[in-house]
């Protein structure tokens, strides 16, 4: 064995990386943090100090309330969700059978297609007057009528859920077929003699095996529901009325299309604190020479 | 009893196949079935022949006929949709450039991280791969005004740049597990022989190395090619609109013609599932399984 011996920063190395980061993430914080305590709109040449008001004025807005909730119920429907279909797909794509070859590389497609083009995708789908799924409910006979998907508030939301998660089944798949792929088919065998079942299987050896990677794959995914956007976007656009605007779009929304860059700012700000602590927690779960050994 | 498992396996084995790939097959279908049987209610899909004419339009310019016959129908033909060839153009000189900068600047920091020790290692690479998972949304203020105050706006070098930042997290990460799983044997004789970090680095590592950086760099231009959020706020004219933003302004525009739209997708589509089957080959099995085998 070599000795440890610590060599000077790499900064040469390093150098590419940490300047796109340090200017897109350091700098982009700390200018939120300032435009949020500013009024600034882009008509008005000024922008005056204002205090915690921009904050103020967000976090008495009804509206903010209906997106903070939307969001944290979104959240806390997909994300388990996910885990739980991701794990099952992992899994399935562990087993030997004819056509894996084709069908794995099909599970990723949902994460390459980009995000707004699967909300057009799903639109289709839900669509109340020409959707496929009231198609082909109606041509089954399983309803008499079609079903305004999209535009009842409680479906809506079922419907963007659905989507969202399709969008991120494939991601969580990967991390748990990674872990899955750590467990020895030793413990599997000597489980089997032992007469476990599968079900005895599942709960005593997979899933404290993989307890890890699950939780970091669940705040992955909460981190993922608080802050999607694009699938959303294009299929309801927040609609109908604000029963799928999501604190993302809230923001966008904000800032782009009323131009209020302060609000739009102390959103933002609000929203990185909720994902800097899921960030933190990942942290802990992450046993620490997982990644990088010193 | 193992017959039924079977079954079961290939049961869901094409559940999961038909849940990722059907969005394909669709707009397959919806970009060729002429849009009155496409909106019929109830449903005639398959009743009338089935039409080239919007992929014409797209890349020729040429106006479907139906449209010619009813000038009332006129208005569902949009310019719009003319500009997706434009933007695939786009898309492509993006995420190539992004790819180009991964490959480049991922691999230096990936190798820094694989084969140097230093002060500081866990938590600049926490740093580069955590900072991803700040919320894209509530960094779209400052990024806005950075980008402004640069004078980048509505140009491809800032949609690249913030691309690059997105996806050199994953690459960095990637890379740096499959850096570590090359014997240092070569490196170390190259280095005994007086090489300089750097030679043994473009010498020895990069060419032994070539194929998984390309496949890689693929993945970052999966993810730039899917970008949606950042390619709306920072891009404002058709000239620099990557396809993802102008698949959103086409679904959007309440003039478009579904089929056109579907046909628009299925374009779009192409590419994504290329990408999948090489990343998925390449990257996902190759590197991220592959490495946990140990």
């Amino acid at each position: 064995m070599q000795e440890v011996k610590y060599s000077r920063y790499p900064i040469e190395w390093l150098f590419p990386v940490l300047i796109l980061v340090f200017l897109f993430t350091a700098f982009p914080v700390g200018y939120a943090i300032w435009n949020s305590l500013h009024q600034i709109l882009l008509v008005l040449p000024v922008t005056p100090f204002v205090g915690l008001k921009n904050y103020k004025e967000v976090l008495t807005s009804p509206y903010f309330k209906e997106a903070l909730l939307n969001t944290l119920i979104f959240t806390v429907t997909t994300a388990p969700a996910t885990v739980v279909i991701s794990l099952g797909v992992a899994r399935l794509l562990l087993t030997k059978f004819f056509g894996r070859t084709v069908l794995r590389p099909v599970v990723l497609l949902p994460w390459a297609i980009p995000g707004s083009v699967a909300g057009i995708l799903w639109l289709w789908i839900f669509h109340g007057q020409w959707g496929l799924l009231n198609g082909f409910l109606l041509k089954f006979g399983i309803i008499e009528n079609y079903i305004p998907w999209l535009d009842n508030s409680r479906l809506a939301k079922f419907s963007v859920s659905v989507a969202h998660i399709w969008t991120q089944v494939p991601f969580a798949s990967i991390l748990l077929m990674a872990a899955l792929t750590t467990i020895s088919q030793e413990v599997y065998d000597a489980a089997a003699v032992d007469g476990a079942g599968p079900l005895r299987r599942l709960f005593s050896i997979t899933l404290p095996q993989i307890k890890v990677m699950l939780i970091i794959t669940l705040i992955y995914e909460c981190i993922m529901g608080l802050t999607t956007y694009d699938t959303v976007y294009s299929m309801t656009a927040g609609g109908p009325g604000g029963a799928t605007t999501l604190l993302s779009y809230f923001i966008w929304a904000e800032a782009f299309k009323l131009l209020n860059f302060g609000t739009g700012a102390a959103l933002g700000v609000i929203m990185a604190l909720i994902t800097f602590v899921l960030i933190m927690a990942i942290l802990k779960a992450i046993p620490s020479d997982i990644l990088v050994k010193e | 009893m193992k017959v039924a498992k079977k079954i079961l396996i290939h049961f869901l084995a094409l559940v999961v196949f038909f849940f990722c790939i059907s969005p394909l097959l669709l707009t397959l279908l919806g970009g060729i079935i002429p849009d009155a049987a496409l909106l019929s209610y109830p449903p005639k899909w398959f009743s009338m022949k089935p039409t080239l004419a919007y992929y014409k339009y797209i890349f020729l310019g040429i106006v479907p006929q139906a449209y010619e016959e009813r000038g009332a129908m006129r208005g569902m033909i949009t310019q719009e949709a003319r500009q997706i060839p434009h933007s695939m153009m786009n898309s492509a000189i993006t995420a190539l450039s992004v790819m180009g900068i991964n490959i480049l600047c991922g691999s230096m920091a990936a190798y820094a991280f694989a084969r140097i020790r230093f002060r500081g290692k866990s938590a600049t690479f926490l740093g580069i791969v955590m900072c991803r998972l700040l919320p894209a949304s509530a960094l779209a203020v400052p990024f806005y005004l950075i980008v402004q105050a640069m004078g980048l706006l509505d140009t491809k070098v800032a949609i690249v740049m913030v691309h690059s930042l997105l996806t050199l997290p994953f690459t960095v990460l990637i890379l740096s597990v499959f850096f570590r799983r090359i014997p240092i044997d070569l490196e170390e004789a190259a280095t005994v022989d007086g090489a300089s970090r750097m030679q043994v680095f473009t010498k020895i590592t990069l060419p032994l190395s070539a194929a998984s950086m390309v496949a890689t760099g693929l993945f970052a231009f999966m993810l730039s090619y899917s970008e949606f959020l950042y390619s709306l706020i920072l891009s404002g004219s058709a000239k620099t609109r990557t396809l993802s933003v102008a698949m959103a302004a086409l679904s959007t525009n309440t003039d478009v013609a579904w089929g056109m739209l579907m046909a628009g997708i299925f374009i779009t589509l192409i590419p994504s599932l290329i990408l999948a089957i090489v990343v998925w080959k390449f990257v996902v099995e190759g590197i991220i399984l592959g490495a946990l085998k140990y």
